[in-house]
């Protein structure tokens, strides 16, 4: 506990995830308005609702800039020197840490995307309005996506350490594994980070698994990846 | 003489080798670091000391070779803020945190209280200081919160590398000072350098590495430089009887027309000249310095 407190308190004497934080919250903002102003009728539910659902593509990069900033700062060895624990522990911490702020960050961001949008897409769109019990689930997978998101691109940095390549690492697996995948078997995509994503923000309509496996999938690439970065960082040096 | 394995050592290297697929950064290396003493780990750029000093605070897994921490294999006893303080290039703080920030932050996952921060602040001379961000230091004010984060835990035994990089004259006292004090309080320190003359003002013993081999280890006063004396005369051959006599060896440079006596202090040579009735125009002591010293244990010099 001591170790995920302090890893809390780096992250929030850092401005990183104030940055992220806004820059998230603009990106979904941005993305409602554009989707619910300029992208003519919106008068189906799955319509709306993807109006509402936009990429975490932001918080991924929070998880992995806020992980490998410990690498290009130098910033990694102190926690293991004063804390007297194994350097897979101390990741371990840092992971839950990225993820409890990165918690904060999903919330805010889904918050405003439906504060604004909600209102917007009541008023200038024919048929019904997105229902509590529709908006709630929603909600909840937008939340969970950035959530996840987070935490994928935490272990990732964990595991390359270095922020430009993990950042390359990081496109590759949301954005250029899926495409090559669904070359060999579509339904396959729905199973990747990015195509759980699509499922759990709605940002894709007949997806071939419900919002309950995907965001499975979605956790078990997230811990997963979690696992090996703590792991890895047992085997490796921090000198 | 820092023999391995001293029964009263704190921190012991024991046959370390680390290589980085075909490079070997530290080949066989071997010491004790001993409570009370200030040890010296000496070299040139890039001959291994970082290296060594991460392995010996467990950051960097050696390749063969052990570490003995109070006696105790790394793996058994992990370093922790009270029984290990490092200061080396892999241990940073983040520019954008402040250095008060940064030390708390340190301080937390040690489990020691915050006043010990504002100690440490003071201690390293970065009170006035303490609330800037770190990424608007100096070299030097970077140095002593590394320092500082070294000192939280009031440690048994100090690993600092080039400590007094950046640091002005007044900053080096400081260190000196720092390092001096906590020596005659019976803690250890192992400090790096690849300069001996700022090193022979602190340390009591050295090792000495040169592409990642021990060259040399030891107590600084076995390396202070014997030299000899130089001598002007116009009864050379009298005053070479006398003084091979007296046991020493006198050599003639005919370049500047002087003679180089090995093996006699100059208050010997007049002595002997003395004795001998040989007027002397010249007693020069030949000024050898510890860098030439630590050149010549480095190979390098011509």
């Amino acid at each position: 506990m001591t170790l995920v407190v302090g890893e809390v308190r780096k992250l929030l004497t850092i401005r990183t995830a104030l940055w992220f934080g806004l820059a998230s919250v603009a990106l979904a903002v941005l993305n409602v308005v554009i989707v619910s102003l300029a992208s003519g009728t919106l008068d189906e539910v799955s319509e709306k609702e993807e109006a509402l659902g936009g990429m975490p593509l932001l918080l991924l990069f929070f998880g992995l800039v806020a992980v490998t900033a410990e690498y290009r700062h130098h910033t990694a060895a102190p926690a293991v020197l004063m804390s007297g624990r194994d350097p897979g522990a101390v990741v371990a911490a840092r992971l839950v840490a990225t993820v409890v702020v990165g918690l904060g960050l999903a919330v805010v961001t889904t918050g405003a995307s439906f504060a604004l949008g909600v209102p917007i897409l009541a008023a200038h769109h024919p048929g019904p309005d997105l229902t509590a019990a529709q908006l709630i689930p929603l909600a909840g997978g937008c939340v969970l996506a950035g959530f996840l998101s987070v935490l994928v691109g935490a272990a990732l940095g964990g595991l390359v350490r270095n922020q430009i390549a993990a950042l390359v690492a990081g496109i590759v697996v949301y954005f250029v594994a899926p495409s090559l995948i669904g070359m060999i078997n579509t339904s396959a995509v729905d199973y990747t980070p990015f195509g759980s994503v699509q499922v759990l923000t709605r940002g894709v309509h007949g997806a071939a698994h419900s919002v309950p496996a995907s965001a499975l999938a979605l956790a078990a690439w997230a811990a997963g990846l979690a696992i090996l970065a703590v792991f890895a960082e047992r085997r490796r040096d921090l000198g | 003489m820092a023999e391995p394995t001293h029964p009263h050592a704190v921190l012991t290297a024991e046959r370390l080798t680390k290589r980085y697929r075909r490079l070997t950064a530290v080949d066989d290396v071997s010491f004790d670091v001993r409570p009370g003493v200030v040890t010296g780990f000496l070299g040139p750029n890039g001959a291994g000391k970082t290296t060594m000093l991460a392995m010996l605070a467990g950051l960097v897994r050696p390749t063969s070779g052990r570490v003995l921490l109070a006696g105790k294999p790394l793996q058994e006893r992990s370093p922790e803020a009270r029984t290990i303080g490092v200061a080396i290039d892999s241990c940073g703080a983040h520019p954008g945190r402040s250095a008060r920030q940064h030390l708390r932050i340190l301080a937390g996952f040690a489990r020691l209280p915050r006043a010990r921060v504002e100690e440490v602040l003071e201690l390293s001379g970065l009170t006035d200081v303490a609330g800037r961000r770190v990424g608007t230091f100096s070299l030097g004010m970077r140095q002593r919160l590394g320092l500082a984060a070294a000192l939280l835990g009031d440690p048994e035994v100090l690993v600092l590398d080039e400590p007094a990089n950046g640091l002005d004259p007044e900053g080096i006292r400081w260190l000196r000072t720092l390092l001096r004090e906590r020596a005659k309080r019976g803690r250890a320190v192992l400090v790096s350098s690849h300069l001996l003359s700022e090193a022979a003002h602190t340390v009591d013993e050295i090792v000495v590495v040169r592409q990642g081999r021990m060259v040399h280890a030891g107590a600084i006063a076995d390396l202070t430089p014997a030299g000899g004396v130089w001598v002007r005369t116009d009864d050379p051959g009298r005053l070479t009887e006398a003084v091979v006599r007296a046991g020493g060896q006198l050599t003639p440079d005919v370049t500047s027309g002087r003679h180089l006596i090995d093996g006699l202090d100059a208050p010997t040579v007049a002595e002997v000249a003395r004795r001998a009735e040989v007027d002397l125009h010249e007693l020069t002591p030949q000024s050898t310095s510890l860098e030439d010293v630590f050149l010549e244990l480095m190979g390098a010099r011509s």
